[in-house]
């Protein structure tokens, strides 16, 4: 499932570059809520930051390129933060792109993230059912997982990162 | 709680349905975490209702053995309080205030609560 695991000797450190595959991503949730909770995260926040890193790893399945680079995944875990990053391939098309990047700017907006994430609800409650696109996953990230979001595009490969201040 | 009436399995997601006085209660158990979680949740949450509708009893929505869930399963949940709304059949979800991410998550739900107690968020 895993494509390659860096072999990091500092265990406050996961590297993982993982098949654009929805299995892939569900299967890493042990690794990571593992890894956090050896650097010395109490349950409730290794169980948090594996969510976030869960989150983030879904919306570059569901919006990356796919391709045979596959997605990163790092887990960082310092005295003061951890920072989750995921990056992906993204198309030419950069319609998602442009949309990820209003959702994020949306959300680091508002100055209460439970209000973010109540009003992602509610949009999600008035228009008609579909999957995806609802912008939820970001918004739990920002208030579930009370983590800072930005990105940057960098020769088509997006690289999101989620940071928890400790 | 005995035996249920009846038992939905999706994945790592299983939903057991428990008839009791006054209602049906879902009980969630394991994971959610499918890319489209509506596909198994809808047909399934859309039975309870009706089967609520026709028996006058209350659905029950109860996450609290849930371990895990994605953001993607909240969006057949919230459609799920709608179509109860509209469908004049009263819905309680019920979450563990001992689990960090439910007393988060489903917290926020509370927006959608009426005074008359027919969407009603319950931390146990």
């Amino acid at each position: 499932m895993v494509y390659n695991q860096s072999l990091a000797m500092d265990p406050r450190i996961l590297e993982l570059t993982l098949p654009p595959d929805w299995e892939a991503v569900r299967a890493v949730w042990d690794s990571c809520r593992g890894m956090l909770e050896r650097s010395g995260l109490p349950p409730d926040e290794a169980y948090s930051l594996a969510m976030v890193a869960q989150e983030l790893l879904e919306n570059a399945v569901k919006y990356g390129a796919g391709g045979a680079d596959g997605i990163r995944l790092s887990l960082r875990v310092e005295e003061e933060d951890v920072t989750v990053v995921v990056v992906s391939r993204v198309g030419e098309d950069d319609t998602h792109v442009r949309a990820f990047g209003g959702a994020v700017q949306r959300i680091r907006e508002r100055p209460d993230s439970f209000d973010a994430y109540v009003e992602r609800l509610q949009q999600v409650a008035l228009r008609p059912y579909a999957p995806g696109g609802s912008e939820l996953g970001l918004a739990r990230i920002a208030y579930e997982g009370r983590c800072a979001l930005d990105f940057s595009l960098d020769a088509g490969f997006l690289a999101v990162s989620a940071v928890y201040r400790r | 709680m005995g035996e249920p009436a009846r038992r939905w399995v999706q994945g790592e997601l299983s939903l057991e349905a428990h008839e009791g006085p006054g209602e049906l209660r879902l009980i969630w158990r394991g994971r959610s975490a499918d890319r489209e979680p509506g596909k198994f949740l809808l047909p399934v949450l859309g039975e309870a209702i009706e089967t609520c509708r026709r028996r006058a009893v209350r659905l029950c929505l109860d996450f609290s053995a849930l371990e895990y869930m994605n953001s993607s399963t909240f969006t057949p949940i919230v459609k799920t309080i709608d179509e109860a709304r509209r469908a004049g059949v009263g819905i309680a979800l019920e979450y563990s205030q001992a689990k960090k991410w439910q007393a988060l998550s489903f917290s926020a739900l509370r927006t959608f609560e009426t005074p008359d107690g027919q969407i009603a968020v319950l931390g146990r």
